[in-house]
């Protein structure tokens, strides 16, 4: 909250409207080609589950990235502060400082972090901050077609994103992680962000991971 | 309800046998100290000899656990970063200091014992314990402050990471105790007096490996009534994919095992039955690691 | 082309007063709004200077989405949505995100080969364009010579920018077998929709609609207008203000045989019997009838037949029936009926789902009649006629050539004037044409036509296909067994216009120009015409008369003034997209000039059909061989991915990455009645052979019906394609982690040819089969 008199300080945030959202995968697609996103890892992805009982049958989508999160568990982790936050919210990695031991992708609790199998050291989504200081949206939010994805300043209360936020109920991935996530999601369903529903666990046949 | 996952992605899983032989071999390295220490002021000159068997093991693992490591980074040539850039909320950085600091203080701490500085070694054995502990435990708050994961995230972590490091540190010592025992003792009374030591160590062992099932068992019945996530993570340790390494290696075959040989009449007092009890010890408390940092993340989060 | 200097701008926020951060830098305090750009602009991440942006046109499919490809030091860094194209609207789906793969896919073709060893062997030589004009122009004129310039048989299927420059090129040469006409998926709706109202496709009106009643089509994965359609479905989807104006909340209902995406996300989904959709929509036609909700106005004024007539007509199609047939209960079938009929406005959507089959241009036909009863023909919110641009052609102009045919309008399919064009190949076996040369351009009849196997032995076959001349950007599964390979430029490296049609009602014309220097020796089809014609000569060199593809295009848009006026193609150049910014949306365009039909009214009744046989009014066929199943016996339906269109992007790894196996969907107790489990292994097999593939079983689909995808299980085309894990210049091929997981499996082996006789269009969804555990 911004005080009377103080300048208010940008804070972006990002909206998932999955009323809008057709599951196409164009954000993860647009992800790698904007980020140079090698395979194998993805900073954007599009979570897709199939629920009911026929004929009573409909499918839910999560689009994920980082949440660039308030109190990011992953920067107070991070031994060499690699990982660091800019007053805007964003939160950065220094490609040439860290040091790749991953207890940064150990301790998000979102899974939102990859090492590049190419270079070596651990990167995720940070809100396309070189399109966005040079005042362009997002890779992802430019070409989504059910224009599902809203970037833009929380702290301006006359913002897409903060009108949308104050006008809807709206959610976030395991508040309970206290991380204080900055994507939000209107029409976010129970059984999609739960990770363990539809999870076949693993067995002694799938080799577990051992 | 009826819920089918049609797409999500794969994620690698970050942390994996490095770093959990890393949390083992500090953890062994740990338990040997203390132990050592506790020997070398408890006084007694037959505890001597174990004293200095601790003294030596104790830095020798901790120079081994840290190249684990660094061999796991990405960037191991870029190491150096963690003396430079520190960050006091990490828990790695705090290990940065740790493991500077406690193999110094390890490596005087044993010169001395060697000279047989007895003062001098009681002095710097009893600065080192809290090192020593601290060490270890920072590993386990690097699991416990890794909140995503069910597993890993409960206060428990770095005390069970330091009973498990008594419980392997000495089984590492009667091993190593045993060993000198058997081969090179010749004199049949010092033989007998080392080997009384060496059983008395046993039954030390059998009552921290009490101590360490106690505590897993706490964490297991809370978790299993804790998240979701614990739930399904304490499962595949029971019935699932890691009920093997859980159940059979960690528990029975590195717990109830080894506490039926220290305890039972007719092999508590063998030396031969102690060299079994304490191997098995050490496997299963590795085997403890691994489940513990692997399993802990393979409950997907997204 | 300074994409650089023009800022679009979509305004984030309501504020109005708003400054532009100079550059930009690392926000500090600020308390102005925010404003981001949607597209024209594009950084580097590493210079942090904006990229030289060249505005252009996707054709990764149908939809032709307005893009603008992001250059540096003439490479091709980023693909990204132009914001001003009217349909599209900047933006843009994961197929033509991943152009860039498709651009440097590593097992592009980039030089002119020809075949050395035996038919699809797979030995060639590179040879120079030089050679490969003077050997296929021989060819060509020797044909011409021996007077059977109708042994030139030309077959492509994607060419809907080229089309008129392939036609012109062959009427000029003298071939009447130019197999340019159809997207092999639309031939069914186009005949019903030419018949009926003299259009070849609907323009649905969802942004603005009030009900959307879907019958087999897919547009949040597929459809032939995927990303300009998606985003307006959802825009109907949500309750907006724009203005004084509010608009609430449309409703979807989808009839599938399986949950598709879209399916999923409807308000209801109604499984269904494939191919019976028609007598559930004649049904709903009857229930309005009887119910009074129809529009006596459109019925009386436009359609050529009376309420009363249609009342009466359609009184045989009871809900009972169509519950009995169609497995929609009657109650449902009612109240759809109503609410659609109710709503302020309306329209069905419909593609492959209903047209894919034996029955689907009489399908057609039913739909288009529901729309009309319930007065959505042409209205805001409505069922649409299309708006596009005709573009003109350079004088001279080749006539058509006299010959007639067989390929064309073959025997038994009086009615279709899209050709059969599964069929094209198997005639030439059968001798009723004779092929002297073959060529086939962005088109792979081996792999995406049925019965792959059939094709490839003809193709293989010398002394059926005696010379085989293949123009494409990849090695596929046909072109392997091509006597010459051409490589062809691909869309981001060629020339060409565009008009699809428009969602605004507004007409416009989008450009596709190269964005970066063709890549290899790779030539554009124009450019490979042109040069043929010249070579050929004897007077066909004379419709040919302009230095390059630009100069024909040029012309191509001399009939329309305002944009000559305003700059001709060097506008377009510069923007992308033109479009008359003085027009107003049209709707009820029909009130002007009726409709294109011999009687100038929306035809619920057609003579046409009645002459040659068919019935002449909206009907519902049974699919012979759906009646009297055995037990264990399922219908086998495909449908597309939301990543790949059919087969030409399985290559690029972006894509492959997300999807690269196709179990087949089967309903969880039909699985467990035959002891099915999820993941199983299970063969497929049809009256044509089998196929074998892991099981997904699922509640999503009729317990009648097995699906699966079109786009995988490739055997050429590419290392990606076929899930190999390979090194090359990019680092990327060597990190393929599915090698293991496969390719998945093709399903067009096991599918046989097998057409409607009306509209001649394929029966894609109705093999039977039976499915069981190995
Ligand atoms: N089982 C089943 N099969 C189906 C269908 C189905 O529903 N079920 N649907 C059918 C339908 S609707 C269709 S439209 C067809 C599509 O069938 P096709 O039109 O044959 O297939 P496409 O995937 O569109 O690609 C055709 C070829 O064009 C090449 N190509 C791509 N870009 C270029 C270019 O710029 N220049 C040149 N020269 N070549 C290029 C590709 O390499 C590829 O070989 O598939 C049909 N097949
Ligand atoms: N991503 C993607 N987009 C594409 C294409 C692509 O390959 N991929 N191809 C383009 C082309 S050429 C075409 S023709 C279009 C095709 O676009 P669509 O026609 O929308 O897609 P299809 O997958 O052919 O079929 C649509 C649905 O019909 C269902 N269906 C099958 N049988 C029946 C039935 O009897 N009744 C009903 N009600 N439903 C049935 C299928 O389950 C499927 O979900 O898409 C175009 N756009
Ligand atoms: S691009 Fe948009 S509509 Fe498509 S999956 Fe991502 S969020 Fe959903
Ligand atoms: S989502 Fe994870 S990686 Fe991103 S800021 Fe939050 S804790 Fe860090
Ligand atoms: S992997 Fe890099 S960013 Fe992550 S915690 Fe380690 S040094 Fe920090
Ligand atoms: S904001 Fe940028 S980095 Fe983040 S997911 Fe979207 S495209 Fe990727
Ligand atoms: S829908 Fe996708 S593939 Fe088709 S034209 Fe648009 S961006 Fe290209
Ligand atoms: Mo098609």
């Amino acid at each position: 909250m911004v005080k009377i008199g103080e300048k208010r300080k940008i804070r972006y945030g990002f909206l998932i409207d999955l009323r809008r959202c057709i599951g196409c995968h164009t954000c993860s697609v647009s992800c790698k080609a904007e980020n140079d996103v090698p395979l194998k890892v993805f900073r954007s992805w599009v979570k897709i589950i199939e629920k009911g009982r026929y004929p009573n049958v409909s499918r839910s989508f999560l689009p994920s990235l980082c949440n660039n999160c308030d109190n990011p568990i992953c920067l107070k982790n991070c031994p060499v502060k690699a990982t660091w936050q800019r007053d805007d919210g964003i939160v950065m990695i220094d490609e040439h400082r860290c040091i790749g031991c991953k207890y940064c992708m150990a301790s998000c609790p979102y899974d939102v972090r990859h090492v590049n199998p190419l270079k070596r050291y651990v990167q995720k989504c940070y809100w396309c901050y070189h399109r966005v200081d040079k005042r362009v949206a997002p890779a992802c939010v430019e070409v989504c077609i059910g224009r599902a994805r809203i970037f833009g300043d929380i702290n301006d209360p006359n913002s897409e994103i903060s009108q949308l936020i104050a006008t809807n109920p709206v959610q976030v991935l395991k508040p309970e992680m206290a991380t204080e996530p900055r994507v939000y999601y209107i029409g976010l369903d129970l059984d999609v962000m739960d990770p363990m529903k539809g999870w076949k666990g693993l067995t002694h046949e799938d080799g577990g991971e051992l | 309800m009826d819920v089918q996952i049609i797409y999500n992605t794969p994620h690698e899983i970050p942390l994996g046998w490095f770093i959990a032989t890393y949390f083992y071999l500090t953890g062994l390295s740990a338990g040997s100290f203390v132990v050592s220490v506790i020997a070398t002021i408890g006084g007694k000159a037959e505890y001597k000899p174990l004293g200095k068997i601790g003294a030596v093991l104790a830095p020798i693992l901790l120079i081994l656990a840290p190249l684990n490591l660094i061999i796991d980074l990405e960037q191991p040539l870029r190491f150096w970063h963690l003396f430079v850039y520190l960050n006091f909320t990490s828990p790695i950085t705090y290990g940065t200091f740790l493991l500077t600091i406690y193999p110094i203080s390890g490596l005087i701490y044993a010169w001395f014992v060697f000279k047989g500085n007895q003062k001098m070694a009681s002095f710097f054995g009893i600065i080192g314990i809290p090192l020593a502990i601290c060490t270890h435990g920072y590993t386990g708050f690097i699991l416990a402050l890794g909140k995503g994961r069910a597993l890993w995230s409960t206060a428990l972590m770095p005390s069970l990471f330091i009973v498990s490091a008594m419980v392997s540190g000495i089984a590492l010592l009667i091993l190593a105790a045993s060993i000198r025992n058997r081969f090179f003792l010749k004199n049949t009374e010092e033989k007998e007096r080392d080997k009384d030591l060496i059983i008395g160590l046993g039954k030390f062992m059998g009552g921290i490996i009490m101590m360490d099932i106690f505590m897993v068992f706490n964490a297991i019945i809370v978790l299993l009534t804790s998240t979701k996530e614990a739930y399904e993570v304490v499962k595949l340790m029971l019935i699932g994919s890691f009920s093997y390494e859980f159940l059979g290696i960690e528990i029975f075959l590195g717990g109830i095992i080894p506490l039926f040989l220290v305890f039972n009449k007719k092999t508590r007092k063998s030396l031969r039955w102690l060299i079994i009890a304490s191997i098995l010890t050490l496997i299963g408390v590795y085997s403890m690691r691994i489940v513990v940092v692997i399993a802990g993340q393979s409950i997907p989060l997204h | 082309m300074s994409g650089i200097n023009r800022r679009r701008f979509l305004k984030i926020g309501t504020t109005s007063a708003s400054i532009m951060a100079a550059g930009g830098g690392i926000s500090g305090l600020v308390s102005e709004a925010i404003e981001l750009s949607m597209g024209g602009r594009q950084v580097s991440r590493t210079t942090e200077k904006f990229r030289k942006a060249i505005p252009s046109t996707c054709l990764l499919c149908y939809a032709r989405c307005g893009i603008y490809g992001y250059v540096e030091n003439g490479l091709l860094m980023k693909i990204g949505g132009n914001p001003e194209h009217p349909n599209s609207r900047g933006r843009m789906c994961a197929k033509g995100q991943a152009g860039i793969n498709f651009l440097y896919d590593p097992d592009r073709i980039l030089y002119p080969l020809k075949r050395v060893g035996a038919r699809g062997e797979g030995k060639w030589r590179r040879i120079s364009w030089d050679e490969a004009f003077n050997e296929i122009s021989s060819r060509l004129k020797s044909l011409i010579d021996k007077g059977h310039p109708e042994e030139f048989i030309f077959q492509s299927t994607r060419d809907i920018t080229t089309q008129d420059f392939a036609r012109r090129f062959l009427n000029a040469y003298g071939t009447p077998n130019a197999l340019v006409n159809t997207d092999l998926g639309r031939e069914n709706k186009r005949l019903a929709q030419e018949l009926t109202w003299g259009a070849e496709i609907e323009v649905n009106d969802v942004a603005k609609t009030h009900y959307m009643l879907n019958f087999g089509s897919n547009p949040y994965e597929a459809h032939l207008l995927r990303t300009s359609f998606a985003q307006r479905i959802q825009e109907g989807r949500i309750t907006t203000v724009v203005g004084e104006r509010v608009h609430h909340a449309a409703k979807i209902v989808t009839f599938d045989v399986r949950v598709s995406q879209t399916a999923g996300k409807s308000d209801e989904w109604f499984p269904i019997r494939p191919g019976t959709d028609g007598i559930v929509i004649l049904s709903m036609a009857n229930v309005i009838m009887k119910m009074g909700l129809y529009n006596e106005e459109f019925i009386e004024k436009w359609t050529n037949v009376s309420v009363k007539e249609l009342s009466d007509y359609l009184s045989k199609y009871t809900t009972e029936m169509a519950e009995v047939i169609s497995g929609v209960p009657v109650e449902d079938i009612l109240r759809i009926a109503e609410e659609f009929a109710e709503s302020k406005s309306a329209t069905t959507i419909s593609t492959g789902g209903l047209t894919k089959h034996y029955n689907g241009t009489y399908n057609e036909r039913c739909i288009l009649l529901l729309n009309a009863i319930t007065g959505n023909i042409d209205v805001e919110g409505g069922f649409c006629l299309p708006r596009t641009y005709r573009l003109s052609e350079p004088s001279p102009i080749p006539p058509s050539p006299t010959i007639k045919s067989e390929l064309i309008h073959p025997e038994g399919y009086p009615l279709a004037p899209h050709e059969i064009p599964y069929s094209v190949l198997p005639m030439i076996k059968e001798g009723r044409a004779k092929a002297g040369i073959y060529m086939t351009y962005q088109h792979n009849p081996v792999y995406a036509g049925p019965d792959c196997n059939q094709t490839k032995e003809i193709l293989q076959d010398e002394s059926i296909i005696p010379y085989y001349v293949a123009i494409d950007s990849n090695m596929t599964e046909s072109t392997i067994f091509a006597d010459i390979v051409l490589p062809e430029a691909i869309y981001l490296e060629r020339w060409e216009l565009e008009s699809p049609p428009a969602f605004e009602r507004i007409p416009f014309i989008s450009i596709r120009q190269p964005v970066v220097k063709p890549l290899g020796e790779v030539k554009s089809f124009m450019e490979i015409c042109i040069e043929l014609a010249k070579r050929i000569g004897g007077g066909m060199e004379k419709y040919f008369d302009f230095a390059t593809p630009e100069d024909y295009l040029d012309t191509a848009i001399l009939n329309i003034d305002k944009l000559v006026n305003v700059g001709g193609l060097y506008y377009l150049m510069e923007k992308g997209v033109w479009y008359d910014k003085d027009e107003k949306p049209v709707y009820r365009s029909y009130e002007k000039n009726g409709f294109n039909t011999p009687s100038g009214k929306f035809e619920i009744y057609s003579e046409k059909m009645k002459e040659h046989g068919f019935d002449p009014m909206p009907t519902y066929l049974e699919i012979p061989e759906h009646q009297n199943m055995k037990k264990g016996e399922l219908i086998l339906t495909t449908f597309q991915w939301n990543v790949f269109t059919h087969q030409n992007l399985a290559n690029c790894m972006w894509l492959s990455e997300i999807v690269h196996d196709n179990p087949i969907w089967i309903n969880t107790e039909t699985a467990m009645a035959m002891g099915i489990n999820d993941g199983d292994k299970v063969e497929v097999r049809s009256m044509l052979g089998t196929l074998i593939t892991t099981a997904h079983v699922t509640q999503g689909i009729h317990p009648d019906v097995v699906a699966i995808s079109d786009s995988c299980g490739h055997w050429e085309y590419g290392g990606i394609a076929c899930g190999k894990n390979f090194k090359s210049k990019d680092p990327n091929t060597q990190l393929i982690w599915w090698e293991k997981q496969g390719n998945g499996v093709h399903p067009n082996p096991i599918i046989p040819i097998r057409s409607d006789m009306v509209g001649g269009g394929q029966a894609w969804m109705d093999t039977v089969v039976t499915v069981k555990k190995v």
